[in-house]
């Protein structure tokens, strides 16, 4: 069986997308490499998409776009005359005059009567042409979204276009419900959703209720006529103004000038949802009694607001009436929903949160959230979306305690599962004969801060200087989240283990308390965790240091001796406050005197010199330790196979 | 006995969707590497776009001041496009209107339909054709209403 693919068939634009290894994946297209298709059909040619967008001025009549706003319609209808004032190309009606098709509007082009079905068609067969390519497959199914408020009518129209396209369509769904299915909420309990939806051209709002995984759109709402294209308009109008107040020129007599500001404006505007003021430089823009006037001017995303106020004000209306239909107040909402590329704008997002006293669902790309719904759907119907294939994802990081309570991740935060890692660890003493394994869960840098999952003591490490030993920890996670966590000593083979059944299985509340707990505490857990990096980092010079100086014995000179031991001291001293730069420096000086006792050495004794140099830096910095005894350590390193 | 066959069908069902999946991943492998060549291929792109509008203004200012050392400035510009494999996409006067190509941005009335009065924005495209940018072009939208079908059909043959 092959894929189905899910289509967002837009008013100004279409997306398609499909799953892939269990995730949806939006399909760019083929010709421009881009994952949104503009609805433009010049069915003569059969251009579709870019490419009948770029010649669409050239032939405006013989090109097509907003067909949406024609499906399933009779001529008579309020839409269809309201359409037929603003497009250039001709509106008729059906091709079958003795049937009831013959009602129904359908467009002209030289001659020749295109229903909406077979316009809206070629669309299809265009994205159906880029799945296919993409995919390496044929693609025969389709599941295609439509507004919530399509009649009977229109649907069977939109279903019709897709079989035009020679795509079995398996369901026809809504937006607003695809959006919702995006963003995973059909799991959830019963919720009561808002799908606030500001496209190009159209602005819809819904009210959908969930219940047994089941979506029921209670009310729905919009403006049929207000879309980004008016945002870009009032910019173009301020620009326009702007510039005819200093140089007293109008620049929409200059078509090509327009065309430059028109370009320059929705830059602008898209620049704004990021930052706070942009720069419009359109030099040599016109000219004036022979001479070049420059457009350059400065737009602050306080003035864009202002300017679109209105507009934004303006869906508002509609997002009442849909309220009061559903018979709710704003704050019975449970989730509210962003779709449409002009819901990235700061002013529109603020609007909602303010209307509906909640934050709005934005992290799913708002110019494709329907299409990705659209191939969910289409992937449970397939059977690709089953409960065994949805692959999991371990919620928090899963880690070790090593010493000074640090806590070192195995595995680490969304890493899906099942999974496993394997790290080789080393005492943190000399003659350390057992070393204590402590699982935690969490993404604070410290141990005592997180989950404790379990502990347990891997004992008869065979007597070793510090380090040397080898304690090779595994954690294995399988699809059901059970945690299996391995400690093993290299030299004698000697296991120990837990299994940690729920690692995975956390509320949601709890995993989300416990990941913003750790982003509250960022910075002070940095502060912490670097203060103990540089007591280990301390306590593991002044072990070296006490070593090397054991191990030389007399062939030190006695006053670097005891330049050492004073350094030594002064280590010891502040190591355990909380002055995090003073125990760093203190550390620095010890090693800058200890390398005193290496080069001495080196005059002394040749062969002996080796044995120091190693000790005094070979077998520290390349080992962890697991927590163990509260002795001198290795500062953190990587792992020694 | 039906326990038997509900364990063979769940068996086959979970066949089904390990077969599913590998080859998922395998296709997903063969498409990465092919995003891996194609980015390679063009992460020049993203750049070259940028600057774009840069030359543009250089060109627009040499028009204006005709200054000998912007001159040598533009053309190193250009040499460094060429270097690159960046070529001007052609939309010479008289030359019939390509979508694919370019973008008219305005009709003026008289002349030929569909041929090119002038291009206002210079279009580039890499030597194997990929678009960078699409020329700007004014293109003449002829003189009475029935011509322009048969003009139009005409260019399609050429």
């Amino acid at each position: 069986m092959g894929k189905i693919i899910g289509i967002d068939l837009g008013t100004t634009n279409s997306v398609v997308a499909v799953m892939e290894g269990g995730r949806p994946k939006v399909i760019p297209a083929a010709d421009t490499g881009r994952n949104i298709t503009p609805s433009v059909v010049e069915p003569v040619k059969n251009l579709v998409g870019d490419v009948a967008k770029r010649q669409m001025i050239l032939n405006s009549k013989n090109t097509i776009y907003s067909i949406k706003r024609l499906m399933g319609r009779r001529k008579t209808d309020d839409e269809v005359k309201r359409t037929e004032k603003m497009v250039p190309y001709s509106i008729t009606s059906g091709k079958d005059k003795s049937a009831q098709a013959g009602n129904m509007a359908a467009v002209e082009v030289e001659g020749k009567t295109y229903t909406p079905q077979e316009i809206s068609a070629m669309i299809l067969g265009k994205l159906k042409k880029d799945a296919e390519a993409y995919l390496g497959e044929k693609v025969e199914q389709a599941v295609i979204t439509v507004p919530a408020y399509f009649d009977d009518s229109q649907r069977q129209a939109t279903k019709q276009a897709g079989e035009i396209a020679g795509l079995k369509v398996e369901r026809i769904i809504n937006e607003p419900t695809a959006a919702a299915l995006a963003y995973g909420l059909d799991k959830g309990k019963s919720e009561k959703i808002a799908v606030y939806d500001l496209g190009g051209g159209t602005f819809d709002i819904s009210i959908l209720e969930l219940g047994d995984g089941v979506f029921e759109v209670k009310a729905t709402n919009g403006d049929t006529h207000l879309g980004g294209d008016d945002f870009d308009a009032v910019v173009v109008d301020y620009i326009v103004s702007e510039f005819k107040k200093e140089n007293s020129m109008d620049l929409t007599a200059d078509k090509q000038a327009l065309q430059r500001v028109r370009d320059a404006a929705e830059k602008a505007k898209i620049e704004l949802s990021a930052a706070s003021e942009v720069e419009i430089n359109q030099p040599y823009i016109t000219q004036k009694d022979g001479n070049p006037l420059h457009l350059t001017m400065k737009l602050t995303r306080a003035k864009l607001e202002s300017l679109v106020e209105e507009l934004v004000e303006k869906t508002f209306k509609p997002v009442e009436a849909c309220l009061k239909d559903a018979k709710l107040d704003p704050h019975d909402v449970d989730e509210v929903i962003m779709v449409g590329g002009m819901t990235r704008m700061p002013k529109v997002i603020d609007k909602v949160r303010e209307y509906f006293g909640r934050e709005a669902n934005k992290s799913v790309n708002p110019d494709e959230v329907v299409a990705v719904g659209a191939a969910i759907q289409a992937g449970v119907l397939a059977g690709d979306v089953k409960d065994i294939l949805l692959l999991d994802v371990t919620p928090l990081t899963l880690g070790i305690e090593t010493l000074g309570g640090v806590a070192t991740p195995m595995i680490t935060r969304n890493t899906t599962i099942p999974a496993s890692k394997t790290e080789t660890f080393s005492t943190a003493a000399d003659n350390q004969t057992q070393v204590e394994i402590h699982v935690t869960q969490g993404e604070r840098p410290m141990s005592a801060d997180n989950k404790s999952l379990g502990r347990f003591i891997l004992d008869g490490i065979p007597p070793a200087p510090r380090g040397v030993p080898q304690v090779e920890v595994a954690f294995d996670i399988d699809a059901s989240g059970i945690l299996k966590v391995t400690a093993k000593d290299k030299a004698t083979g000697k296991s120990q283990n837990i299994t940690i059944s729920g690692a995975v299985g956390l509320s949601d509340d709890e995993v989300k308390r416990m990941q913003e707990e750790a982003e509250k505490h960022k910075e002070e857990d940095t502060k912490k965790s670097e203060l103990i990096t540089a007591r280990n980092q301390a306590d593991a010079m002044v072990a070296t240091a006490e070593k090397a100086l054991k191990d030389a014995g007399d062939k030190v000179a006695k006053d670097i001796k005891e330049k050492v031991e004073e350094k030594i001291k002064a280590v010891k001293e502040v190591k355990d406050s909380d002055k995090k730069d003073e125990i760093e420096a203190k550390t620095k000086e010890l090693s800058e005197t200890l390398s005193q006792v290496g080069q001495a050495m080196y005059q002394k004794q040749d062969d002996k010199k080796q044995e120091t140099s190693e000790q005094s830096g070979g077998d520290e910095g390349k080992k962890k330790s697991p927590k163990a005894g509260d002795k001198a350590e290795a500062e953190e390193g990587e792992v020694v196979e | 006995m039906k326990k038997d066959k509900k364990s063979k069908d769940s068996v086959s069902e979970l066949k089904g969707q390990l077969a599913r999946a590998l080859a998922d991943y395998d296709n997903l492998r063969k498409r990465a590497d092919e995003e891996k060549d194609a980015l390679f291929k063009y992460s020049s792109q993203r750049i070259i776009a940028g600057l774009l509008p840069i030359l543009d203004m250089l060109e627009a200012a040499q028009k204006h001041i005709n200054d000998q050392g912007l001159a040598i400035a533009i053309k190193e510009f250009k040499d460094l496009l060429r270097e690159e494999g960046v070529e001007v996409i052609p939309a010479g006067q008289g030359e019939a209107f390509d979508e694919d190509t370019q973008d008219v941005i305005e009709v003026v009335e008289g002349g030929e339909h569909g041929k090119i009065k002038e291009a206002v924005l210079a279009g580039y495209r890499f030597a194997d054709g990929h678009v960078i940018r699409h020329a700007k072009v004014k293109v003449y939208g002829g003189l009475t209403e029935s011509k322009k079908g048969e003009n139009m059909k005409k260019e399609n043959k050429d």
